[in-house]
């Protein structure tokens, strides 16, 4: 219990320092926050275009695009918020970084997961508000106590598979001993495959991303369920296998994360 | 002019030094590139035309949007950025040629090196996927090169435009996130704006952003008749004078204002 309240006390530190340094610039919170309205707003507003002209999109909707792009917004904000250190983890591992880390009494993870509370990922969140509140308007979803937990569930599971692959990707420089940077190619699967309909794409593709690689699973399958839950042929929401997977994959990339720190040698000087 | 070519291939044998990147580059771009042809046989759904547009026109437009926009990758925002944050400029200013034919001719260089590495691979990959992405004519090709070539002037100036606003503010930050995302959704670079409604398309049509990618893909699609691409390619023109006008007019006030730091 002594150990919970002390890293509790700990994290909290750490989390209004990050606050505090980035609100010392207020400019560039605020440039974040219109930079951000115009790529998710407008962007949301350029794919409602082109679906009007054609109806739908893979059997899609624009009401139902709303949900589903406010969704992906969302958990994207999220897990800028809380995962945005591991953009940099072959940097850290390069520049000897984890040094101060090793020399603490205290879990390595949590020290590089709570090293960085990114408030400017709120700024993703405000247009991701935005889009979603529409979107729920736009499907008529209710707001009983279910929906509300199944897209807590799916935004906590998306959040989570997100971090869990940007923390593999990052990881991957323990061994490659390379600042190499995945986050672009990520960014741009993960935009692909959370923001547009599965169903756009072809049989291989929808097995791929649902089976081998499930990042189906942040947006697309749960909020699937949530409109129309009698389509779903198995008996648990799908959202649960959201937030089951996201843990299963973060815990996944915590171990492999742990597995390269194995491997790192403290390069920098 | 010997200089500047020096510089360009210089430029060009560094690109060549990194080979992750490139592979990483080609990897997104065909990605890109296939999700969005997945989105318009998805969206065409097997009709003929939509908006006088043939989904095989579509595809068209999107590779060759992917292929253009490797070469319209631009670099002298960040480079006049950063060399004023670290007071290299002054040391850009000293060299006896004109420091922005110096940008210019490395983002020459970069694009020359990214249509060998980038854009041949992806138009190898764009037609072992979707076929031959073919001009509608020999003539519209010739024209959509010369469209292009003024459309990568207009994106180069906006480039360096934003860049000269690191002479006063040290650091551009989010403000080349906002002109990345308005080129981004504004530019038909992924949503041709024929698809928009009238008053936002027309609204778009008065600012210099969709004579970058749509100009020169709608007439390589033939999109538009010739009357057209003659009217709309002296409206190009025309952008790209006045920004050049007012780039001019700014980068000799900068100059009269520069701050030299770091060191």
């Amino acid at each position: 219990m002594k150990t919970i309240r002390y890293y509790a006390s700990v994290a909290a530190i750490s989390i209004r320092q990050s606050i505090q340094s980035r609100l010392e610039y207020p400019f560039m919170l605020a440039g974040h926050v219109l930079a951000n309205c115009i790529q998710w707003v407008v962007g949301f507003a350029t794919i409602k275009f082109v679906v009007d002209q054609f109806g739908s999109i893979g059997g899609w909707g624009y009401e139902s695009l709303a949900f589903l792009y406010g969704m992906s917004v969302l958990s994207h904000g999220l897990a800028v918020v809380f995962f945005i250190q591991t953009w940099g983890l072959g940097y850290w591992m390069i520049y000897g970084e984890f040094d101060r880390f090793l020399l603490r009494p205290m879990n390595l993870i949590f020290q590089f997961l709570f090293d960085d509370f990114n408030l400017i990922g709120f700024t993703d969140i405000i247009p991701g508000l935005m889009v979603f509140i529409y979107g729920c308007i736009r499907v008529n979803l209710t707001p009983s106590l279910t929906n509300i937990l199944l897209i807590l569930c799916t935004l906590a599971g998306g959040t989570l598979i997100r971090g869990a692959v940007w923390l593999f990707c990052g990881s991957m420089s323990f061994w490659t001993k390379s600042t190499a940077n995945f986050t672009d190619m990520v960014g741009e699967l993960f935009e692909r495959v959370s923001m547009y309909p599965l169903t756009i794409y072809p049989k291989w593709a929808q097995a791929l991303f649902t089976l081998l690689l499930p990042l189906a699973w942040i947006t697309f399958w749960p909020v699937k369920d949530i409109l129309g839950p009698e389509t779903n042929p198995i008996p648990v929401p799908l959202a649960v296998i959201t937030l089951a997977l996201g843990l299963l994959m973060f815990a996944g990339s915590c171990a492999v994360f742990r597995a390269g720190m194995g491997k790192y040698e403290s390069a920098g000087s | 002019m010997k200089s500047y070519f020096f510089i360009s291939k210089i430029r060009i044998q560094t690109a060549l030094a990194y080979r992750f990147n490139v592979i990483s580059t080609i990897l997104i771009q065909c990605l890109i590139m296939y999700a969005m042809s997945c989105f318009w046989i998805a969206a065409y759904n097997g009709a003929q035309t939509v908006a006088g547009v043939s989904q095989r026109d579509m595809i068209t437009y999107t590779t060759i949007s992917a292929i253009i926009g490797n070469l319209l990758t631009i670099g002298v925002q960040r480079r006049i950025e950063n060399s004023v944050r670290t007071g290299s400029v002054a040391l850009d200013m000293l060299k006896p040629v004109c420091i922005y034919g110096i940008y210019l001719a490395e983002d020459i260089g970069d694009a020359i090196a990214a249509l060998f590495q980038k854009a041949v691979p992806l138009a190898l990959v764009g037609t072992l996927l979707f076929g031959v992405p073919k001009p509608a004519s020999l003539l519209h090709f010739i024209l959509f090169l010369f469209s292009f070539a003024i459309g990568y002037l207009i994106n180069w100036i906006l480039a360096a435009l934003l860049g000269l606003c690191a002479f006063k503010t040290l650091k551009l930050g989010p403000l080349a996130n906002v002109k990345g995302f308005i080129m981004k959704l504004l530019s038909g670079s992924i949503f041709p704006l024929w698809f928009f409604p009238v008053g936002f398309r027309k609204a778009l049509e008065l600012l210099p952003f969709m004579y970058i990618y749509q100009l020169p893909l709608g007439i390589y699609i033939g999109q538009y008749t010739m009357e057209e691409i003659a009217f709309r390619t002296g409206l190009q023109l025309f952008w790209c004078t006045v920004l050049w006008l007012l780039f001019d007019v700014l980068q000799k006030k900068m100059a009269a204002t520069v701050l030299i730091q770091g060191g």
